[in-house]
């Protein structure tokens, strides 16, 4: 059953009322909720040039006596830009005894840069081989027959082949390695490489199926060619992990990935493969995500997570997929150690919460949980399953905790060195606490740069620039039949300033779904259970009184529970309530016991820009509400308590002009946006189903995501048609009556009914303009 | 199923199947002209200026340099000794990491074995001229850097030439459709074209094909200028008459050719196409549709053909109601035009160059018809 179905009437009118516009309006932002891919895996040919290079650069930190550390090792073998002064190797190469190893690195670096200019679109031979063997390398071969030592020949070789390869000459590249490498293993580095450069003579002679097999063999699946490439490496070389980077490439193909199945098991079941929980996660993927059998995705993801993996990556992404099969099959009595697991690992599981663990609360209706999910994953910090903690390749900041902060998020699995330009730019904007910093906080976050969520946390908190009040002009236009609202406010939201706290955020939307006295009670709830998960999540919300306080007063406003909302309102700072964006946009300025008369003579409080708009501009008043309260509560005790029927007939048509202005002009003191298109959890990235569980946001009672002319706004109106007539019919007296049809702004009604009376009088000699007459 | 020709005749047009570039349009446009202070294997004199010497030129526009034994008779009946070749296209590259290769170089003429050793043999006393089509993309990508792509253009097209024993190169020609918002970056890489071949000491001359709404601007910073007296109409207008040649559309320029601050040498079309137009629309370019079949086709106006029927033509469908437009350029207009060029020229020495080399187009012209078309009247 949907949970609007028990919401109070108050709620679904808040929603009914919102309506789509073109127009910019103040929100909801649209309601970013992830759905992690949750098989990703590096390219297959990083997977493969990483994997060599890591391999290459302990090979020669062995070569040092282990005692220069990799980066250097890094810095100075692949790195083409001048490296620190204090680099260890570099160190380790000017000693005298190691000059045959720089001599070799300048040759390398040499033939590295030949054929990188071979690469460009630009590059055209100058001279015609006519058959003849081309002479461009053989410097490498003139320097290479020139070493005598031995602990470098083996990469001499490798050299030699890359030269021989560079110049075409296939065939004794291929020769060339069956003699040069003779002598070594089949497990050296330098040998393994050179097979592909050996795969490589072999497809451009004319033998594609011995170069597959040893491209095969060598890892680079890439390279093989008019065969199924997955077949062929789960024959040969099952265990290399440019395969599962290969497969994970191509998991959003559920056609494809069912064709695998059968080699999947294959490799699965595979004695030479030791990175199992590569493979049942694989399989447990697809029986999950494509076949949804779920027992079946269980199954194999509990069997995956207790097996090996080719990298601690993947090991956190089959983590996440059992939390996320375990959400799905509603295994409570894992969750609260995967999210303290979750915590530790910084592994992400804010999408799991949102797309499985919210909803399965809200279906059992237990509201408390799940706004405690909510508001845990709404203030989790940006951190993707796929984020890895390698260090990052920036020059250490002089404070350490931010630098910590920075680095701890920067580094992405697939992404080994994001430009050092921005983390300095950002960096130097930190210092320097330029105004640019939130700029570049949102180009990273463009970017889908894990950077992007410590600089806005950072901005957060270090940059809450004053607001300008000219800034934030709204303009508003309200249909004539009362029910359509187009505004837009220039409140920005990709600005500081815009309060990120207030109704963006998916928990709060949920408490307003709710009615005061839900919301009350599920606050004490989570105020006081034992629980211990409630414990371990009570922290992770935000824990200022003022926002709950202010919402239930809200929602009591809707209610018409005015008591309690005076009651809750009184215990809001005024601070907060000048931080919340429907106070910066100057909604909370009307006066809700103005009448509104007509819609269209829009110039009685601030002016006709043209026949349909106005502006105003912005103006605070974060009493608006209480002081609305009050006025209603003291309206109500008139009603009944007024002194004479004349003051008890004023004080009800005062109040029905109040609460229908609180749905209507004034909305703002029941709502905290209006006009937009609220799509708050639909996914936006990836692949899966639009999450239809939190229907109540937009699915309201026709059942269109859009509701132009809702029920419940006709329902508004209609009421305060029976009000107003009910309390027209309360005055005894010509006098009082000719006042309040005045008040309305029902005037042709005053002259013509009660000509008599001082209001005719003063409507005759003060109205000028013919419109009113109308 | 009726997948109109639109796809495929758009498809040829872009990859100049008539013209062998892939310049994105009907392609015509190459250029000229001819400096030349060092062949020494020309026969005839050379121009006052150090220009071309008198032999017969023609440009070259096929991605492979192969000729027929009937193309190798024509240049030795007409005595042509040289062949203005297309080298490359310059197009962009948006995906490219870094900005140099932004633009690349695009169907890059190939020379086999066998043109290689005739190139080296018979072909020995030939002038060649590299030409290089630069795309108004490119142009626009790399406005600002015309430097860099000047030196890539130098440091290939001379790679190129060496590589494909390219005789007697004295020359390189750019040919770009610029206009006024984009001439200023032309001028830019024709200067560092001609920096780039002086440091690599490259006695080259460079020259730049003109268009003919091109004359109305300042002249390129080059040595010499092929003025383009083809495609001088609006291909894609149904109600064109000719828009590989027409008086009407040359006339106006006639009047900026004396006056025009760079030495001319001129080049005149030899080819024909066909035009597809459905509902009015221009489709694609086609040769060989045999409009003449009175069952499928009838004629409408004078060169233009309604099908009566969906054809089918190279895989594809003309459909029913199509509208085919078929454009020559005959030794008649050719030279009619070529005789008011000749007087606005005022006895200036010129060369007159045959775009292009095609035996399926030259066979229709009698060989009184292609001299008088070579023929500068001097």
């Amino acid at each position: 059953m949907k949970l609007k179905a028990f919401f109070p009437l108050a709620v679904s009118v808040v929603a009914s009322i919102v309506v789509p516009m073109s127009a910019e309006a103040c929100g909801p932002d649209y309601r970013f909720i992830p759905v992690e891919d949750y098989f990703y895996y590096g390219e297959p040919q990083d997977v493969h040039q990483w994997a060599k290079r890591a391999e290459n650069v302990r090979l020669w930190q062995r070569l040092t006596g282990a005692t220069v550390p990799e980066a250097d090792i890094r810095a100075v073998v692949y790195d083409d830009g001048p490296v620190t002064p204090n680099n260890k190797f570099q160190k380790f190469l000017a000693q005298g005894k190691n000059s045959d190893i720089r001599q070799f690195l300048q040759l390398a670096k040499r033939l590295a840069s030949d054929r990188e200019k071979e690469s460009s679109p630009w590059y055209y031979p100058a001279q015609r081989s006519n058959g003849e063997p081309s002479t461009e390398f053989d410097y490498v071969l003139e320097q290479a027959k020139a070493y005598k030592g031995k602990r470098l020949a083996d990469r001499y070789a490798y050299q030699v082949t890359r030269a021989l390869f560079a110049a075409h000459r296939y065939a004794d590249c291929i020769a060339y390695v069956d003699s040069a490498f003779a002598p070594y293993p089949s497990t050296n580095l330098l040998k393994r490489m050179a097979m592909e450069y050996v795969a490589g003579s072999w497809a451009r002679l004319g033998d594609p199926e011995k170069a597959n097999l040893l491209f095969a063999r060598s890892g680079d699946i890439l390279s093989i060619k008019d065969t199924d490439p997955v077949k062929l490496m789960a024959k040969e070389n099952p265990a290399a992990p440019e395969l599962i980077a290969y497969v994970a490439q191509r998991v959003g193909n559920p056609d494809y990935m069912r064709s695998l199945l059968p080699t999947l098991r294959q490799i699965a079941a595979d004695p030479r493969v030791s990175n199992k929980g590569d493979w049942n996660f694989a399989l447990a993927y697809v029986a999950g995500r494509y076949d949804h059998n779920l027992p079946l995705a269980k199954q194999l993801i509990y069997t995956a997570v207790n097996q090996p993996f080719s990298t601690p990556a993947l090991k956190a992404l089959a983590d996440a997929y059992r939390t996320k099969v375990d959400a799905q099959t509603h295994t409570a009595t894992n969750l609260l150690p995967d999210l303290e697991r979750d915590m530790a690992l910084q592994s992400g599981s804010a999408d799991i919460i949102y797309n499985d663990w919210v909803p399965y609360y809200l279906d059992k209706k237990d509201y408390a949980t799940a706004l405690l999910l909510c508001a845990y994953a709404d203030n989790y910090p940006d951190r993707s399953p796929m984020l890895h903690s390698i260090p990052c390749p920036v020059t250490q900041p002089s404070n350490q905790k931010t630098y910590q902060k920075l680095t701890s998020s920067w580094l992405h699995f697939n992404t080994p060195s994001p430009t050092e330009a921005q983390t300095h730019a950002a960096w130097e904007d930190i210092k320097t606490g330029s105004p640019s910093l939130y700029n570049a906080a949102s180009e990273l976050y463009y970017q889908r740069n894990p950077l992007s969520k410590a600089l806005i946390d950072i901005v957060a908190v270090n940059e809450q620039p004053p607001l300008h009040e000219d800034s934030y002009p709204v303009s508003e236009y309200f249909d004539l039949d009362g029910n359509s609202y187009y505004y837009y406010s220039l409140i920005d939201h990709e600005k500081p300033g815009f309060n990120a706290n207030d109704y963006s955020s998916l928990s709060f939307q949920m408490m307003g779904s709710l009615s005061s006295a839900q919301l009350e009670e599920v606050l004490r709830q989570i105020q006081t259970s034992s629980a211990p998960l409630y414990k371990f999540l009570r922290p992770h919300i935000l824990a200022n009184p003022d926002y709950y306080n202010e919402l239930i007063a809200t929602l009591a406003l809707r209610e018409e529970n005015y008591a309690r909302a005076e009651q809750y309102l009184s215990r809001v700072s005024d601070a907060y309530l000048r931080s919340m964006n429907i106070d910066k946009g100057g909604y909370l300025s009307r006066d809700p016991f103005l009448p509104y008369t007509s819609r269209l003579a829009y110039e009685t409080e601030w002016g006709i820009q043209d026949h349909a708009t106005f502006k105003h501009e912005y103006t605070s008043n974060p009493r608006a509400k209480l002081n609305f309260a009050r006025d209603m509560l003291a309206y109500q005790k008139a009603m009944t308590q007024g002194s004479t029927p004349n003051d008890r007939a004023m004080a009800a048509l005062k109040y029905a002009i109040g609460r229908r202005n609180s749905f209507q002009e004034c909305w703002a003191l029941t709502q905290y946006w209006r006009g937009e298109y609220v799509d708050l959890a639909e996914t936006s990235t990836d692949f899966d189903t639009p999450i239809r569980a939190y229907d109540f946001f937009y699915n309201y009672d026709s059942g269109a995501r859009y509701n132009s002319a809702g029920t419940d706004a006709r329902a508004v109106e209609a009421r305060y048609n029976r009000d107003v007539a009910a309390a027209l019919a309360q005055f005894s007296t010509p006098e009082a009556r000719a006042e309040a049809l005045a008040l309305l702004g029902r005037l042709p009604e005053v002259v013509k009914l009660y000509p008599s009376t001082p209001a005719a009088h003063r409507i005759a000699t003060s109205c000028d303009r013919w419109q009113t007459w109308l | 199923m009726k997948n109109i020709i639109v796809g495929v005749l758009a498809a040829m047009l872009a990859m100049g199947m008539l013209s062998g570039c892939n310049n994105g349009k009907p392609s015509p446009e190459k250029a000229l002209n001819g400096t030349d202070t060092t062949t020494t294997t020309d026969t005839l004199t050379a121009h006052a200026s150090g220009l071309p010497a008198a032999k017969n030129a023609m440009y070259y526009w096929r991605t492979e340099l192969r000729f027929s034994p009937e193309e190798l008779a024509f240049m030795k009946r007409h005595h042509v000794g040289r062949l203005y070749l297309r080298m490359f296209d310059v197009v962009t590259d948006p995906t490219a990491p870094i900005l140099e290769e932004r633009t690349a170089p695009n169907a890059s003429v190939r020379v086999g074995d066998e043109e290689y050793r005739l190139l080296a043999d018979s072909l020995g006393n030939f002038t060649f001229v590299p030409v290089v089509y630069v795309t108004l993309d490119a142009l626009k990508t790399m406005q600002g850097h015309e430097g860099m792509l000047a030196d890539n253009i130098v440091s290939r097209v001379t790679n190129m030439c060496s590589y494909n024993g390219l005789p007697n190169v004295a020359e390189l020609q750019l040919d770009c459709d610029w206009t006024a918002s984009t001439e200023e970056s032309f001028f830019s890489l024709c200067d560092s074209v001609a920096l780039a071949l002086k440091e690599k000491d490259l006695p080259w001359k460079l020259s730049s094909t003109i268009r003919l709404h091109q004359l109305r601007r300042k002249a390129p910073p080059v040595d010499r200028g092929v003025l383009m007296v083809y495609n001088t109409g609006n291909f894609s207008s149904p109600d064109a008459e000719n828009s590989i040649i027409h008086l009407n559309d040359v006339k106006p320029y006639l009047k900026l050719i004396p006056d025009y601050e760079l030495p001319l040498d001129v080049a005149y079309p030899s080819y024909s196409w066909q035009l597809v137009f459905h509902k009015r629309k221009f489709v694609g370019l086609a040769n060989g549709i045999e409009v003449t079949d009175t069952t499928r086709f009838a004629a409408v106006g004078p060169r233009l053909y309604k099908a009566l029927q969906d054809v089918p033509y190279n895989g594809k469908l003309i459909l029913a109601g199509d509208e085919i437009r078929e454009e020559y350029s005959t030794a008649k207009d050719v030279v009619e035009i070529k005789n008011l060029i000749e007087s606005k020229l005022s006895g200036k020495p010129h060369t007159n160059i045959i775009y292009h080399l095609d035996n399926r187009n030259l066979s229709k012209y009698t060989p009184n018809e292609i001299e008088s078309i070579f023929s500068t009247g001097r």
